[in-house]
């Protein structure tokens, strides 16, 4: 059995303005919380589904409603708000964290299955696929759904890598075959020919390729040379000439001044600065001569002049010398720089011979000096021969540039194909490993989907025995009820309810129920559903599920509640629906497993208020045993409580009473219905505390009283009012006796249930015989 | 009244998923319990299919009813 509630207390939470406290007996496995409306129940309920299951209650798919303002009280902070639940023998205090509850304890706390009577038809009439949404909130497989998305996401994904190299491989072959028909189809097919072709040897064409730039960059730096070469010889014969001519310069002025020698020269220069510096001079200094220094100075200049031309030629042919010298050395140079430019060609030539035309064959042996021992004065024949290979190789220029050329289509053929190739062996590979991959999830996939569908079909058949089970405890013999659950095979998440009504099979439960068969039918499919997921402590909720319904069902429906549902866990009633409480109140339920609490009246000021509600025998006895006796609430407590009794055995015997249309009768007609083979026969007993007991004597005593209960307890009048205090405990006390010989000590139920050959009580202990009235069959109830 | 039970059904159905697997021979059974917890979490992403089935052995057996 599931840990039992043993408490709650609510602050400011909902309608509980003030602190509201609710003590289980946690020896019961029902509490029956009864209020009219307005009094708290849904105030309970979504405290229960506040920290047992961290939701905002019924608020939950509400419009234009925030759990933030309106789960508090009326006027109260949030931060006032509190649950605290207690459960076999844990506690767990729930609070409001901005708009979330947060629950703490020191364990798990354990989750409510609540059902509202506003989602009582969540599972029936509403569209397949809310209905499949209402039912998933049970069969929760959303983990799973999420996994087996991913797993679809990544088939997918590989489908589209597959198209994609598929795609990239037909470009390839596609691409492979316009180069093998351009090639004229060299091979069976363009694919062997491009594995064949692909492996040849690209380096040797780029080899070649480089060989044949070689030489025509060889014509081309050799033509520069030679052009060059010209150039500089032009200037060489430039400075030569002017050599020649500064040289003619200075032999005229030699010759013009033979005489004249430097230190005579020297001398005169000597003289020149003396007489330049004695003016007034008149004799010569050597000979002491008159002399005319003016006319002595004005022939010392001429005679200097005239050697100063000799000297100025001089230095004008050694200038020419030095730059006719320069040139001939850059001229020797350029002609060593063409000899070489000529050799390299020649050697890169020869080399490439495969390159030059047929027909036009190189004669090297016409360039003797190009390919001699190098000879200073050989140098300019040996450079002209250069110009002369020059003129005559120029016409098989041409055909070097057009293998070059050719050289390189080849080589960009060759790479075109080598990248066609490889990209065709690559896409071919990766298709090889993709396509097995696809394999496994297509497969992998295949089977999740189908355990998908197989779990929930099979779990939704396993409900579909326990709903048809419960339902068929509900509504015994109606003709209603083989109810299935069928998944759309075409379509996810949705499901269809089918059922039988009289002799239609398979039709919409909704489309022919009545209103309250489908409520049951709701309330059937959420304890089957409830019972499949519950977790080890779960609490069953419902909230005021049951409307207004006959006793039959209403009975059927506390036997279901006590001996189906509440055997391995707790079941929190609420009703508004008072039959529901009196049932108990009365003895026609099981009493003794069921704590019934009752709410107050709900002010702004004093909220939720409740208090426990005694039992009709309970006040019975307290009522014997007042003091100052009341006479009138004595004799009406006494009558009800003997006519709920005798209610309920005439209607296990099918008793004759006198007909009426209202269906409602007296004390002395439901006595009267007792007829007298039926009262002497019947016994009852409580193994193992109570041995057999006739009721006839008990009855017959009660026959002579009941007239007490409407003289004292029903109406004003003066006969009434000599009827002495004792007969009227006489009356009470006769009833008390009756009913404990009825009522099981053990479960509080009256023995109202057919079984084997006696009625029986819930938990069996108490029994009533004969199950008919001598000589009669069974009664209809007996016969359910 | 049906006998109670501790597995939640994320956790019944990937238990007889990676069954499924191992039988289809998509799954080693060494590995199972691993990935059953990790289907019945809902932690598997595409590359972790695509990393599971690339790294098992090849398919076998391709056209058995796994499901």
């Amino acid at each position: 059995m599931a840990k039992k509630l043993n408490s709650l207390r609510i602050k400011g939470f909902r309608g509980a303005t003030s602190q509201v406290d609710f003590s289980f007996d946690s020896e019961k496995p029902v509490i029956l919380i009864f209020g009219e409306n307005g009094t708290g129940k849904s105030t309970i309920v979504d405290a229960l589904d506040f920290v047992c299951n961290q939701r905002a209650g019924s608020l939950v798919g509400r419009q234009e409603t925030n759990p933030r303002k309106h789960l508090p009280s009326l006027d109260a902070p949030a931060a006032d708000l509190s649950v605290v639940l207690e459960c076999g023998g844990s506690k767990w205090s729930a609070s409001l964290d901005s708009a979330k509850p947060v629950v703490r304890g020191s364990s798990v706390c354990p989750d409510a299955a609540i059902l509202r009577r506003s989602k009582l038809l969540d599972f029936i009439d509403v569209p397949p696929a809310d209905r499949y949404k209402a039912l998933a909130a049970f069969i929760d497989v959303s983990k799973v759904e999420k996994s087996e998305q991913s797993l679809r996401e990544a088939r997918k994904n590989i489908t589209n890598e597959i198209d994609s190299a598929t795609q990239s491989k037909a470009d390839a072959v596609r691409n492979l075959e316009l180069v093998w028909k351009a090639e004229g189809c060299p091979a069976p097919s363009a694919v062997q020919w491009a594995e064949a072709k692909a492996g040849e040897d690209l380096g040797t064409l780029l080899k070649t390729q480089n060989e044949i730039g070689a030489v025509l960059t060889a014509f081309g730096q050799a033509r520069d040379a030679e052009v060059g070469r010209s150039t500089w010889e032009a200037e060489w014969t430039a400075a030569e000439a002017a050599l020649e001519c500064a040289r003619q310069e200075l032999n005229t002025a030699e010759s013009e001044s033979a005489a004249a020698e430097s230190q005579l020269l020297d001398l005169l220069g000597q003289a020149q600065r003396y007489l330049e510096a004695h003016p007034d001079l008149a004799l010569c200094p050597v000979c002491e001569q008159p002399i005319d220094p003016a006319e002595l100075s004005t022939r010392i200049i001429a005679r200097r002049k005239m050697a100063r031309a000799v000297e100025e030629a001089s230095v004008k042919v050694r200038q020419t010398q030095k730059i006719a010298g320069e040139r001939r050395t850059a001229l020797d140079s350029r002609e060593e720089h063409v000899i070489r430019e000529g050799r390299r060609l020649a050697e890169l030539v020869r080399a490439s011979e495969a390159a030059v035309p047929q027909g036009q064959p190189v004669i090297w042996s016409a360039y003797p000096l190009l390919f001699g021992e190098a000879d200073g004065n050989l140098r300019k024949p040996a450079a002209d021969e250069v110009g002369l290979m020059l003129e005559r190789l120029g016409p098989i220029e041409p055909s070097f540039e057009g293998a070059l050329d050719s050289v390189g289509n080849d080589i960009a053929n060759l790479r075109n194909i080598q990248t066609l190739s490889r990209n065709l062996a690559q896409q071919s590979k990766r298709l090889e490993d993709l396509q097995p991959l696809r394999q496994r999830l297509d497969r992998a996939l295949q089977i999740m989907e189908s355990k998908r569908r197989g779990y929930v079909e099979g779990v939704l058949d396993s409900v579909t025995d326990r709903v048809e089970a419960l339902y068929s405890r509900l509504h015994p013999d109606e003709n209603v009820g083989n109810i299935k659950f069928l998944l759309d095979p075409d379509k996810r998440g949705s499901l269809s309810i089918r059922g039988s009504f009289e002799t239609q099979d398979d039709i919409p439960p909704q489309a022919y129920y009545s209103e309250s068969h489908l409520d049951t039918l709701g309330i059937c499919i959420f304890l089957a559903l409830a019972e499949r997921y519950a977790s080890g402590d779960r609490i069953i909720v419902l909230d005021d599920v049951l409307t207004s319904t006959d006793q039959g069902h209403l009975d059927r429906f506390i036997e279901l509640i006590h001996d189906e549902c509440a055997v391995q866990r707790q079941v929190v009633l609420t009703t508004h629906y008072r039959p529901l409480r009196d049932r108990y109140r009365y003895a026609h339920g099981p009493l003794a497993n069921v704590q019934l609490i009752e709410l107050l009246p709900w002010t702004r000021a004093r909220g939720v208020r409740h208090t426990n509600t005694k039992p009709e025998i309970d006040d019975l006895r307290r009522l014997l045993t007042d003091e100052p006796l009341d006479r009138q609430a004595l004799a009406s407590k006494a009558g009800v409580l003997l006519e709920a009794t005798l209610d309920k055995i005439t209607l296990l015997y099918g008793c004759r009473v006198r007909r009426k249309p209202s269906g409602d009768y007296t004390l002395g007609e439901l006595l009267d219905g007792l007829e007298s083979k039926l009262r002497k026969r019947l016994q009852t007993g409580a193994e193992p505390l109570q041995g057999p007991v006739n009721l006839a004597e008990a009855l017959d005593g009660l026959a002579s009283l009941t007239w007490i209960r409407n003289q004292v307890g029903a109406h004003f009048n003066y006969k009434g009012m000599e009827i002495s205090d004792k007969k009227i405990v006489e009356f009470g006390r006769a009833t008390l006796e009756l009913l404990d010989l009825l009522v099981c000590p053990k479960c509080g139920d009256l023995p109202r249930r057919h079984d084997g050959s006696a009625w029986r009580c819930s938990c069996r202990t108490r029994w009533m015989t004969p199950l008919a009235i001598p000589g009669d069959p069974l009664s209809e109830v007996a016969s359910l | 009244m049906s006998e109670q039970t501790h597995k939640s059904p994320d956790q019944e159905l990937a238990a007889a998923i990676t069954k499924a697997f191992v039988e289809a021979q998509l799954l080693d059974a060494g590995k199972a319990a691993k990935q059953e917890d990790r289907i019945a979490s809902g932690v598997m992403r595409e590359g972790d299919w695509r990393l599971l089935f690339e790294t098992q052995r090849p398919l076998k057996n391709a056209g058995a009813d796994g499901g």
